[in-house]
């Protein structure tokens, strides 16, 4: 058996992290181990990283692995002695994790059922108070015996009062909500022992052993790396030492000089572009990058968010301005990738004329995500356009290796705008996409959240020449793209693969192996706990059709809170349709709704928790419903009751019951109305007592709901023509009643809403515009089907229109762990009738900063600072930043709209 | 507030007496006065224990090139030698060169020149060695590297150097590829004489240079070259730590008072939160601070409206026109 390396763990730490650990760095630590043994873990730290490291960023992520090594293994901050260092033996001091003390819990329990115990006893009558006993009533004949007063209370004959039964409800209760706030308790002691709040808020799900086809492994690919590296002609000419010397032979001895172009490798400078943090066609470009850098060519990479003329390296947040690279890489070849339409002039639809000067390349090519007929139609003057796909990049590496001078550019066809048009929802993917890809796409909705290298595990079998064709068509998706399927959508995806349990239970296994083998979040995370929750998803998903193995993994992902638990819409469609209790099923729906939302218990309430609530609760108020009863006398079995003889005769005998108890009642009422009249009552017998009858309270009437309003005018499709005397359009519609007029643009943003009257309204217009919408909204809050209309308008503008903070931009900046800073442009998409002000600027997640600067400058745009609160890794925070801009509107006096 | 001592009116007025000599601090670039933080101290001592050149990134101005002139001066080895990577360096250049020309016209028309030349020209006498061929010759016995050695370093070895290669980035993509194995060996040929240096068995290796490596980051190097080196970024200091280092560059005179140096530290902090393109580094900061002291500007009046103040700050501190506006805006 062979003994564990020194440091070991480590070591597969940071290769897990994306070090380069090789034999070179284990001896190389081993020798500096040699000579500063006595090194304290902070002094070994500063002393290792210089090995393992390899970049600034490296370097950051060396100190908190290295950290984060420590601190999960308790290692005291002293100094500890090459003795415990030596090689095959662990660290002493590295205990196994240390697990929380139970005190607290067990105190807690305790005292729990301490205050429960107290509460019932305090509360619990003691000696129930007898009813008062009347004095009974005098009879002529015979003699009426003294009556009994020791019977025990009977409640079918005399009930309880009223606040025994509320002594009863309320202990209950106040037991109820002991146990609860022990459970609460509890739960807070667990989670604050997993401690899962802080950051990383996300973690990228790696997988370290890959089953799925390498990407980029094939002789076409080869082929192309061979193109790419290939050396091309520089600027320097160097004096040709051996040309010279033959050249001056040739003349004799004159002495002839020739020089030579220096050749050199040919470097490409790759902006990608990258919509997400997890955005997949991001992903499969790097791949790609990667898989050339193997092969030998040499890649410098950037990425943009859309828009090439700014860019940032990956893994940092601080932008660049694109023109400003030219002076670091001026002989490199650029290669922008990604759909560029913020180079295109938002009115014309035309590529910008000035993007020569953005990008100052010789050589520049563009990778576009959409169709390439597009993209050379709009981009060809200015770029050497081809689709993003292995053919497409072997194409261009082609045709600049065929060309020592830029290329001339392939001239414009066709001017058309781009625009995205990939399918948005299952129906239309399931049309549109191709079958293969879709199934891939069905199988990728069975994890929340969209994971490059989970996306590939979860490839269906497919040959491999057909695999990186169905990739690329998949990521091309917008949602993988964002990195992220809405619930909504990945909702009926699940649906849909739920039809095919075998391809479910592929998927799942899959995502569940692939889970199990990645690098976890650190500790102590919100990531750890999502990812935890995540992965007990995949476990009730593939155990929800066996009750005995479902039970316990929802008593468990009861501990999380609902709040992330319901983050995975496709689980709480499950819990929903989970088998339950008796309780979830038979509880009236509003609420079973109320005590079980979205499938989990409310406060974390077991199920017969909650059946022991509602009865009491039930009990209790159908007590209090119930009308008080009349103090009944005790009655003796001996005991009689004279009842006048006149209204004896006038009353029939009521019809006697047999109830459960054995005692037979009379199921109608006998009024008693005459004192002088008797009634012989004997218990043992057939007592008769005096019961109003139970009448069960009538159902309620349902009220009809009202119609919904009918829209007459302005009817669908009509056009509304206004003028400097008349700018108000008019709404009609019947019957009259109070509604709420909304009016939409075409973007559907609510443009209009007011309360109104009667059966017409009018809503002054300040401008035309075309596929507005209008509705009701009633009091109910039921709406009527939108009507669209245009509206036409010829105004004069009497005088400066303006309008101020009608729009807010909301974007979301990644910032590194440390200190970000940088500038950032807000595309405000401007009218060509808006002018921009100012803009109010406002961190929404500040908590998450210790500095959080943000400085407005001019034209939309700003400066930022951030200094993360805590340290944590890279690409796992944001900034999420409201942008709320004033905006001027400038139409000139006295001209027409 | 008075700005002191300007030579320069920009008015037409002409100055009295001679014009002013230029007074280098030589403080500024004293290696006493180098201040190392602990991750870096810790880096070189990884890189001298382990004989693997140290390579060292970070913003221009935090000292990278100056740490070669630390460690030259605590371990004792004189002035560090030097080279400067350009767009155009090769790879041989690191170690010789060779001047193709100059042997060409001697051995064409060195017969002219009977007192100098003779018909046998030695190619070696065309060959300058450079940084690291300089180093890899004091790992020799003096008898056997002198021959060749530049003449202020003969009689030097064998003794360890410090060879500082700066700003490697700037270097074709070809040269961290093709210093590999020479970087390994410390061993290089001389292909135009045949020669090879140090020659087998001449060479001590309790000699080995100490290489420092300094790169802005404008590009990637190849992954098999950061093998072969220790690496480290140097951040940008803290507070704290600027005012530690502005002590030791200027020491604790008069005019540099606790309250002046810490008002001047949150003010140079403030400029680095701007946003600028190119935000200044320490190097910056301590010319700030020297132009001050120069023209007694004290910092606590920049804030104040103070015009020449701003203009010495944002000239001193600001590349281009959008920072210096920046920089005069904030004040």
């Amino acid at each position: 058996m062979s003994a564990p390396l020194l440091f070991d763990e480590l070591l597969d730490g940071l290769r897990r992290e994306g070090f380069s650990v090789g034999t070179d760095q284990y001896l190389r630590m081993h020798a500096l181990l040699e000579g500063h043994a006595g090194a304290s873990p902070d002094q070994l730290k500063s002393l290792l990283c210089p090995i393992f490291a390899m970049s600034a960023a490296e370097q950051e992520r060396f100190h908190v692995a290295y950290d984060e090594f420590f601190a999960t293994r308790s290692v005291p901050k002293t100094t500890f002695s090459r003795r415990l260092t030596v090689i095959g033996q662990t660290l002493p001091g590295m205990a196994t994790p240390r697990k929380a003390s139970r005190w607290k819990r067990h105190l807690a329990i305790v005292m729990s059922i301490i205050a429960v115990i107290v509460a019932v006893l305090s509360l619990w009558p003691h000696s129930p108070v007898p009813a008062p006993v009347p004095a009974p009533t005098p009879m002529s004949d015979p003699p009426v015996p003294a009556p009994v007063r020791d019977p025990p209370l009977d409640p079918f004959r005399n009930p309880a009062p009223r606040s025994q039964w509320l002594l009863i409800a309320g202990s209950f209760a106040f037991a109820l909500f002991a146990a609860e706030v022990a459970r609460t308790l509890l739960r807070w002691l667990r989670q604050r022992e997993h401690g899962a709040q802080g950051r990383p808020f996300d973690w990228p799900v790696r997988d370290l052993h890959p089953t799925a086809p390498r990407l980029f492994a094939d002789q076409r690919f080869f082929a192309i790396a061979r193109l790419m590296k290939g050396r091309e002609v520089g600027e320097v000419r160097r004096l040709d030492v051996p040309r010279s010397i033959l050249a001056t032979i040739r003349a004799l001895g004159d002495p002839v000089f020739e020089y030579k172009l220096d050749r050199r490798v040919t470097e490409y400078l790759f902006l990608v572009e990258r919509r997400s943090e997890r955005d997949h066609l991001a992903a499969y470009v790097h791949a790609m990058v990667e898989a050339l850098a193997r092969d030998g060519a040499l890649v410098e990479v950037f990425e943009h968010d859309g828009d090439p003329r700014h860019c940032w390296k990956p893994g940092t947040s601080v932008r660049v301005v694109t023109a400003d690279l030219h002076s670091r890489f001026p002989q490199h070849r650029l290669v922008i990738v990604g759909n560029v339409v913020a180079l295109t002039n938002p009115v014309t639809g035309e590529a910008l004329d000035s993007i020569p000067r953005h990008f100052p390349w010789n050589y520049r090519a563009l990778l576009t995500t959409e169709e390439e007929t597009r993209g050379v139609g709009l981009f060809g003057a200015y770029f050497d356009v081809y689709a993003l796909a292995n053919k497409g990049l072997a194409r261009l590496a082609e045709r600049w290796q065929q060309t020592d001078g830029p290329a001339a550019r392939r001239r414009p066809e066709e001017r058309r705008r781009i625009v995205t048009d990939l399918p948005s929802t299952p129906e239309e993917l399931e049309r549109e996409l191709d079958p293969l890809i879709f199934r891939w796409l069905l199988r990728c909705a069975v994890h929340p959240t969209l994971h490059w290298d989970l996306t590939r595990e979860l490839a269906p079998p497919l040959p491999a020449a057909e695999h990186e064709a169905a990739l690329l068509g998949l990521v091309r998706l917008e949602w993988f793209r964002r990195g992220r399927i809405p619930e909504r959508e990945r909702l009926a995806l699940v649906s849909r693969l739920s039809d095919d349990e075998p391809e479910e239970s592929a998927a799942r296994a899959s995502a569940m192996r692939v889970l199990a083998a990645a690098p976890p979040p650190p500790p102590g995370s919100v990531a750890a706990r999502v990812f935890e929750i995540q992965q007990l998803a995949h476990k009730i998903w593939t155990a929800r059709d066996r009750p005995a193995e479902l039970r316990p993994l929802l008593r468990k992902l009861r501990h999380y809170p609902p709040a992330q638990v319901g983050r995975d819409g496709a689980l709480m469609m499950l819990l929903h349709e989970a088998p339950g209790t008796l309780v979830t099923h038979s509880l009236p729906q509003p609420l079973r709704r109320f005590l079980f939302r979205d499938g989990i218990p409310a406060f974390g309430m077991r199920n017969f928790v909650a059946l022991a609530a509602v009865l009491p609760v039930m009990l209790f108020a159908g007590n209090a419903m119930r009308p008080v009863p009349q103090a009944y006398p005790q009655i003796h079995p001996k005991e009689q009751i004279t009842v006048p003889q006149a209204e004896r005769s006038k009353t029939p005998d009521p019809p006697l019951t047999k109830t459960d108890t054995g005692t037979t009642i009379a199921t109608e009422t006998a009024t008693a109305t005459d004192p002088s009249s008797t009634l012989v009552a004997d218990r043992a017998q057939a007592p008769v007592v005096t019961l109003k009858p139970r009448r069960d309270p009538e159902p309620p009437t349902p009220v009809p709901l009202p119609d919904l309003p009918k829209l007459i005018a302005p009817a669908a499709g009509s056009v509304i023509t206004i003028d400097d005397r008349k700018d108000v359009a008019t709404f009609t519609w019947e019957p009259a009643g109070s509604y709420t007029l909304q009016v939409f643009d075409s973007q559907g943003t609510l443009v209009h809403v007011a309360k109104v009257r009667g059966t017409s309204a009018a809503w002054r217009v300040t401008s035309g515009s075309s596929g507005n919408t209008w509705s009701l909204m009633t009091s109910d809050g039921r709406v009527t089907d939108r009507i669209p209309f245009d509206v036409e308008a010829e105004i004069l503008i009497p005088e400066e229109s303006v309008a101020r903070n009608y729009r807010t931009v909301s974007i979301t900046l990644p910032v590194s762990c440390g200190t970000t800073e940088g500038k950032r442009d807000v595309d405000l998409q401007l009218s060509p009738r808006e002018i921009f002000e100012s803009a109010e600027l406002k961190v929404l997640n500040s908590e998450a900063f210790e500095v959080a600067e943000l400085s407005p400058r001019d034209g939309g745009s700003f400066s930022y600072r951030f200094v993360a609160a805590k340290p944590c890794r890279e690409n796992t925070l944001e900034a999420k930043i409201r942008v709320t801009a004033t905006l001027r509107l400038t139409l000139p006096t006295g001209v027409k709209n | 507030m008075t700005t002191g001592n300007l030579s320069y009116h920009g008015n037409g007025s002409v100055i009295e007496g001679p014009a002013p000599f230029f007074a280098r601090v030589e403080s500024l670039d004293d290696p006493r006065h180098y201040l190392a933080e602990p991750g870096l101290r810790d880096a070189v001592n990884v890189a001298i224990t382990l004989g693997i050149p140290l390579l060292v990134t970070g913003e221009p101005g935090t000292g990278k090139t100056q740490l070669a002139w630390s460690v030259a001066h605590e371990l004792g080895l004189g002035q560090p030698l030097v080279f400067s990577a350009k767009t155009t360096s090769l790879a041989q250049d690191l170690f010789y060169r060779y001047d193709a020309l100059g042997h060409f016209r001697q051995s064409r028309f060195g017969r002219d020149d009977q007192s100098r030349f003779d018909d046998d020209v030695p190619v070696m006498r065309f060959v300058d060695f450079e940084a690291l061929g300089i180093a890899s010759l004091l790992m020799m016995q003096p008898a056997d590297a002198d021959p060749y050695l530049p003449r202020q370093y003969r009689g030097l070895g064998p003794r360890r150097a410090v060879v500082l290669i700066d700003e490697i980035d700037k270097a074709p993509r070809d040269l961290p590829n093709d210093i590999l194995r020479e970087i390994e060996t410390m061993t290089f040929r001389v292909k135009e004489a045949g020669l090879d240096f140090p020659p087998d068995g001449l060479a001590d290796s309790r000699y080995r240079p100490i290489v420092i490596i300094t790169s802005n980051s404008e590009k990637n190097l190849p992954d098999a070259f950061l093998r072969r080196c220790a690496f480290y970024h140097i951040s940008f200091p803290d507070k704290a730590r600027l005012v530690e280092i502005v002590n030791r560059k200027f020491g604790k005179t008069r005019w540099f008072t606790p309250q002046r140096v810490a008002e001047a530290v949150e003010k140079f902090s403030l400029v680095r939160n701007l946003n600028l393109r190119k935000p200044p580094a320490t190097a910056e900061f301590l010319a700030w601070m020297h132009i001050l002291r120069e023209h007694d500007v004290d910092p606590r009046d920049i804030g104040s409206g103070a015009r020449e103040a701003i203009a010495f700050t944002a000239a001193i501190l600001s590349k281009n026109r959008e920072d210096a506006e920046q920089i005069a805006g904030a004040f």
